[in-house]
């Protein structure tokens, strides 16, 4: 397996929507500690006031022994829920005489402020209410531990968060189960793709009504299927037409040596071994195609540029060819003005050349006529013939590979034209097709022009 | 025997007409689909032999026009396609047999045999009547268990007959049986070939129809 990182859409989107769930509930869950602390702090304190006007009163009715009395009495039947001083004014009025205290109280005054007042008293945080009585005589502090005032607003909040402890996993497989049934479609997109055979490529079936955010998933599935399929047609088409293309001679060559063998009039064996021998000629021809064209193939590009002067290198190909001409009475000129220097590999300009020129010959009849021009200002190359022409309307296939005329016969393979095709793009020139010269009969033959991008070095020429 | 070749390449055309010419066949060679159409309307033919990649019109088109048509010949496809599928989808569009390139000669020459024979529904390789035994393959007869010597038209001649005991067959039947478009045939050669095979076999297998043609008696098997 390659690095690829594999993780499940369904386990990852669980995973989210728990997590904001939780999230949420713990928010809301905070606000309701905060407010539940508010009003805890609000009871309290009315608690803390009643207790110290009580005791207040107490005091000042009955004296400390009263209280003292009081708490005895009432021990058993309640805890009093703070602690407390109470304080009696000295005679003189400049001090405090402490009258009775709760155990949590030392003996010193716990606050010396009148109404509320928090600070820390032995290590821990009080808060204290302080009342007095009788213009000044009495004066009783009640307090009380923050903790305890936390403890209650905690036991609230956990009594707002303990569903979400039940409900988090109630939730988790309901969003389970929805997103597995909603992914269902990549399922059966999947399932599709893994039953398309390589063989008989044809669009993504997929039964039912199909979510928009799939669709366009199945849509390029789809193009790239009809893509695929027309790339596989069209090597399929190749196999079978290089399969026509080798078999059809093999089976001549077969054919015309077995009548040899058999041939008792010397005539016809004649005849049959000089067939068998055209058809050597024509295989390797086809096998020289073949090979040029698989050089050709694989992604060539342009080589680092070699100055080639087409001129003269069509005049080397020109009378390569020429015995060719002469012997179906065939007349080739040239007609060349002057150096036309063109990038390119001097191989590949050469096949290209000696293609189309060669093609203009095999398809123009006995006595016909083949001119070449090397237009050096124009950067043209045009080979005109006046044989049979392409029709317009096949021109475009003609191009591909083994297309022949509809009328060919003339021992050609039908990869020239796909050959001369394939350099001219990587040489980045352009290839048309124009009218011929006149044939005898009327009309007009083809001429293939080649049209060359311009270089630095050719305004010389 | 007069089959149609409907094969675009020269060489491999000219072949298989010489070949099976030596064997005893009559080829007749067209070089599209449209002029096999056209032959096949004008004439009968013993079997076609029938290339795929054709010009103008392709051998599949063909077969199916020729079916559609309701023309019965026995086709044999000759084509390099060699997969199954090409194989399946020629012999459902109603061929008979199908020979991929390169074959050899030989086999040509029997599997159309073997056509011939299949398409007049025997199953004998051999044509008998009575004593008369004559090998397509081997091109021989032999009657009275003795080997007779026939040259090349006669044997045609007999087979034809032979093949079709018990029916008329009219002279321009015959004719276009035995000789290929452009071959020079004289008048009178079929009463010539009919007298010399009377004289070798005897004068009552080939019975004369006036004014109609030939035929040879059906013989009970």
């Amino acid at each position: 397996m390659s690095g690829r990182q594999i993780y499940s859409l369904r386990r990852r989107l669980v995973g989210l929507l728990i997590a904001v769930v939780a999230l949420l509930w713990s928010l809301s869950a905070a606000v309701a500690f905060r407010t539940a602390h508010g009003e805890a702090d609000e009871l309290f304190d009315a608690q803390m006031v009643q207790v110290a006007e009580t005791l207040l009163a107490i005091v000042a009715a009955g004296g400390p022994g009263q209280v003292a009395h009081e708490m005895a009495e009432h021990q058993h039947d309640y805890q009093l829920p703070v602690a407390f001083q109470a304080w009696q004014r000295d005679e003189t009025g400049s001090g405090w005489h402490l009258l009775v205290r709760s155990a949590e109280m030392t003996d010193v005054p716990a606050t010396r402020e009148a109404g509320f007042d928090e600070h820390e008293q032995q290590g821990a945080l009080w808060r204290f209410y302080t009342v007095d009585h009788d213009h000044g005589r009495y004066r009783v502090i009640v307090g009380q531990q923050h903790a305890t005032r936390y403890r209650l607003a905690g036991e609230i909040a956990l009594h707002l968060l303990f569903p979400i402890l039940i409900g988090l996993p109630l939730i988790a497989i309901g969003i389970w189960v929805v997103v597995g049934r909603a992914l269902r479609p990549v399922d059966a997109v999947a399932r599709a793709v893994g039953g398309l055979d390589a063989r008989h490529l044809a669009p993504v079936r997929i039964d039912g009504p199909l979510p928009a955010e799939i669709a366009p998933l199945v849509g390029s599935l789809d193009a790239l299927v009809v893509r695929l399929a027309e790339a596989l047609d069209n090597e399929r088409r190749f196999t079978a037409d290089a399969a026509h293309e080798l078999r059809t001679p093999l089976a001549a060559l077969r054919i015309q040596a077995q009548v040899a063998c058999r041939s008792i009039e010397s005539g016809a064996r004649q005849h049959a071994l000089e067939q068998v021998l055209s058809g050597v000629e024509r295989m390797t021809h086809l096998v020289e195609q073949l090979l040029t064209l698989a050089r050709l193939d694989p992604d060539a590009t342009l080589p680092d540029g070699e100055w080639v002067d087409l001129a003269e290198l069509t005049r080397s190909v020109c009378s390569t060819l020429a015995p060719q001409a002469l012997r179906r009475e065939q007349s080739l000129s040239l007609d060349d003005r002057g150096a036309m220097p063109v990038t390119g590999n001097h191989w590949w300009l050469e096949v290209l050349v000696r293609n189309l020129v060669d093609n203009a010959l095999r398809y123009t009849p006995v006595g016909g006529e083949v001119l070449v021009l090397v237009d050096a200002v124009g950067r043209r190359l045009v080979v005109s013939d006046n044989g049979p022409g392409i029709d317009p309307v096949l021109r475009d296939t003609m191009l591909t590979r083994f297309a022949r005329g509809a009328e060919a016969d003339a021992g050609g393979c039908g990869l020239g034209l796909s050959i001369v095709a394939r350099i001219v793009t990587i040489l980045g020139a352009r290839l048309d097709f124009g009218q011929g010269l006149p044939r005898p009969g009327g009309g007009e033959g083809l001429a293939v022009v080649l049209t060359f991008p311009p270089t630095i070095a050719s305004s010389g020429g | 025997m007069r089959v149609l070749l409907v094969e675009d390449d020269r060489m491999l055309g000219d072949g298989v007409q010489a070949g099976l010419g030596a064997a005893g066949f009559t080829v007749d060679w067209v070089r599209d689909g449209e002029s096999a159409l056209a032959a096949l309307a004008g004439e009968a033919f013993a079997a076609v032999l029938l290339d795929l990649g054709l010009p103008r019109r392709d051998g599949l088109s063909v077969l199916a026009e020729l079916r559609r048509a309701g023309n019965g010949v026995p086709v044999m496809i000759l084509t390099a396609r060699d997969e199954i599928a090409d194989k399946v989808r020629g012999l459902d569009l109603g061929a008979d047999d199908y020979l991929v390139k390169p074959f050899d000669l030989d086999e040509l020459a029997a599997r159309l045999r073997a056509l011939v024979r299949r398409a007049s529904g025997r199953a004998d390789a051999c044509l008998r009547h009575g004593d008369l035994v004559l090998d397509p393959a081997a091109r021989t007869v032999i009657q009275h268990g003795e080997a007779v010597s026939l040259t090349s038209r006669e044997f045609d001649l007999l087979n034809v007959l032979l093949d079709a005991a018990g029916r008329v067959l009219t002279r321009r039947a015959l004719e276009e049986q035995l000789y290929a478009w452009g071959e020079a045939l004289e008048s009178n050669a079929l009463e010539v070939h009919v007298h010399h095979l009377r004289r070798k076999l005897g004068p009552d297998l080939i019975r004369t129809v006036r004014g109609v043609g030939y035929m040879v008696d059906e013989v009970p098997r």
